[in-house]
């Protein structure tokens, strides 16, 4: 029974283990820093937009260059 | 007495006596004199050692042929890695980043620290890809992100999380994910899952740009991304950091139920909090977030909701004819309406989906609107037990087991939405003798308020094995149900009608399949109490073989200090056979 168990487990959790491509969508957001009590968000309203996308030397292991990217 | 020396054998005597300093120096440095030290103060033995080679238990969770290891034996024997370790310090054979000072600069300053000796004893290798870390990935605070439940995804139902690392360079603000990973999985492959669970697979420590990672969570997933900064000092994120250099492109062995995604992203933190003492069977994100919570060890908590979430953050803020008004663009729009009506364009333009027009120039400051939080912090902890008095025919105690994740009828602070996750939930009977009842081996539910777009829908799936009504013993049968639905929020969420019909097949004797509309109210009158009222009335392929074929349900629960919940259920049934129609149930519930 438990084998049972940690097999459905195993195939319904672990491919949020699996490492995501970084196709992401370039966008700034407010984000909220008010401490563990949570009181209020600042929200701007932005149009997302596709970022560049490109070969990685060593994706497992990449810096942020920030403006330079 | 006048004594007097001459100046001869002066300079002889003097060395003489300043020799022990000398050699003692000299010694200071030897391999032989650091090893005797950490010998005498057992310095292998000590827990921060075994943290830093990542022991589990006896072995360690990086793989023993790694590069982690200066010692071929390393991975089950910390003291001569130990000794490995020291003996590389010395080692002038090896230069720049291949010097083990510069692979290993936590160890260098867990050693030289413990076994308090003066660092410019060492050699002083020039560590330019450390360095480049430390430039380019500077650690100023530290994080552990929870990416929000999505029980649309089973991979995803639990959440995910990861190190973030934060600093300034003099390009500015540098974020980084450091998140632990299973590599080279083949989804395709039975062996693969097999591995995971009794044995090990490959894993990895990346290192990426948070911001495209988060991104990724927030706009493609749309789910709510959590950073929650820890309190660390100087010394220990300086520590910290230079650990997660060490991890570099290590192969740390991924095990489902020992070092998973989790597990592999909270130990890190085991090097400066020292151990996670959980106690549960199984752990998952949220309990790691509510153990370090517990700890002290949270300092701030900050959300970056998703469009969809921002939505539901600000949903109190209009009523349905305004939500009318924008969805239908009938009348001209105020301009709270129009903020309104700009978000929904976010929402669907993230997800891909025809968008509303945009209004240019709406100021949110200059409006009154009001957003409200869901704490992850709020969250019920993810295993629960019930127990409690049943009647129906006789009286019985009903027992029912959750070890994960959330159920449907508690209430929950944390989350806006009504949902369940359940795997491998199990209900026993005892009344004259004990019997399991039923096994949920996975349902997946969520109510969402569908009112400001058809993008967000209810729905259902569940795979179970349950007794026919009447029976009271183990004679379990399959049933498997899907559905899709519709549900809106009225008096801010107070209330909560929906509709969801599911499809619906059941094995006893013969298949049957069947169609079951399913109607509910969600009503919410205080913080702590929820009732949810169901109604079901099925339709079969052939006759019904659950011992119903209609039923009333009513739930309350009440939710109680320290996890705990009063629950109540009434059941009645129609298109059945059996004498007693009603069932009524009453008992407490625990989340641990």
């Amino acid at each position: 029974m438990r084998n049972l168990i940690l097999l459905i487990l195993a195939a319904f959790s672990l491919s949020a283990c699996i490492a995501t491509t970084d196709a992401g969508i370039s966008t700034q957001r407010a984000v909220t820093t008010t401490g563990k009590n949570i009181t209020s968000t600042t929200e701007t309203t932005t149009d997302a937009t596709k970022a560049s996308s490109g070969d990685k030397k060593d994706k497992n292991w990449e810096y942020d260059e920030g403006n330079a990217q | 007495m006048k004594v007097t020396l001459n100046k001869s054998i002066f300079l002889p005597i003097l060395l003489f006596i300043l020799m022990p300093f000398f050699v003692s120096a000299k010694e200071g440095i030897s391999y032989e004199n650091i090893i005797k030290i950490v010998d005498d103060k057992k310095l292998y033995e000590e827990k921060d050692w075994l943290y830093l080679l990542h022991y589990e238990g006896s072995r360690s969770v990086v793989d023993k042929n790694s590069e982690f290891f200066l010692s071929s034996k390393g991975h089950k024997d910390p003291k001569l890695e130990m000794s490995e370790t020291i003996r590389a310090f010395f080692d002038s054979s090896k230069k720049g980043d291949e010097h083990a000072i510069c692979s290993f600069p936590a160890r260098f300053e867990y050693i030289t620290k413990n076994a308090r000796l003066d660092k410019k004893l060492f050699p002083s290798p020039k560590c330019a890809g450390y360095e480049e870390f430390v430039e380019k990935a500077p650690l100023d605070t530290a994080a552990i992100v929870f990416a929000s439940e999505n029980n649309m995804v089973p991979s995803s139902i639990m959440g995910h999380i990861f190190v973030k690392i934060s600093g300034e360079t003099n390009g500015g603000l540098r974020e980084h994910a450091f998140s632990y990973f299973a590599t080279d999985f083949d989804e395709s492959s039975p062996k693969v899952y097999l591995d995971v669970i009794f044995s090990s697979i490959d894993g990895i420590y990346a290192l990426t740009p948070y911001s495209s990672k988060k991104e990724n969570y927030i706009f493609y997933d749309q789910r709510v991304v959590w950073e929650i900064e820890l309190n660390l000092n100087d010394e220990q994120k300086s520590y910290f950091h230079k650990h997660l250099w060490e991890l570099k492109e290590k192969n740390v062995r991924y095990s489902f139920i020992f070092h998973n995604c989790g597990t592999a992203s909270v130990n890190l933190f085991k090097i400066v909090y020292g151990g996670f003492n959980m106690n549960k069977v199984f752990e998952t994100p949220i309990d790691y977030i509510k153990k370090l919570e517990s700890d002290g060890n949270i300092k701030s908590v900050s959300l970056i909701p998703s469009p969809e979430y921002y939505l539901k953050m600000v949903r109190d803020n209009y009523d349905l004819i305004d939500i009318y008004k924008i969805r239908t663009k009938s009348g001209n729009l105020n301009d709270k309406q129009k903020y309104m009506a700009n978000l929904l364009h976010n929402y669907h333009e993230s997800m891909g989906m025809a968008q509303n027009d945009i209004y240019k120039d709406i100021n949110k400051s200059e409006l009154d609107i009001k957003e409200e939080v869901k704490t992850v912090l709020d969250t019920n902890p993810s295993s629960r037990i019930y127990t409690g008095y049943k009647n129906y025919n006789k009286d019985a105690v009903e027992i029912e087991f959750m070890p994960l994740y959330q159920n449907f009828y508690d209430v929950s602070a944390g989350y806006f939405d009504d949902f369940e996750t359940k795997i491998a939930n199990i209900r026993l009977v005892y009344d004259d003798k004990v019997y399991v009842d039923k096994i949920d081996v996975f349902t997946s539910r969520s109510i969402i308020d569908s009112s400001l777009s058809w993008g967000m829908f209810s729905k259902h799936i569940g795979f179970s094995f349950e007794n026919a009504l009447g029976v009271d013993g183990f004679n379990l049968k399959p049933v498997l149900e899907a559905g899709g639905g519709y549900a809106f929020s009225l008096f801010n969420e107070a209330v909560k009608p929906y509709v969801l019909p599911k499809l619906g097949y059941r094995y006893d004797h013969y298949n049957n399949f069947y169609v079951v509309p399913e109607a509910g109210l969600i009503i919410k009158p205080v913080e702590d109490i929820k009732v949810v009222l169901t109604y079901e009335k099925y339709f079969n392929s052939k006759k019904n073989n659950r011992g119903f074929n209609e039923r009333f349900t009513a739930n309350a629960a009440y939710r109680l200090p320290k996890n705990f919940s009063l629950n109540f259920k009434y059941n009645k049934y129609s298109g059945t056979s059996l004498k007693d129609d009603e069932e009524f149930n009453i008992g407490i519930g625990l989340n641990f």
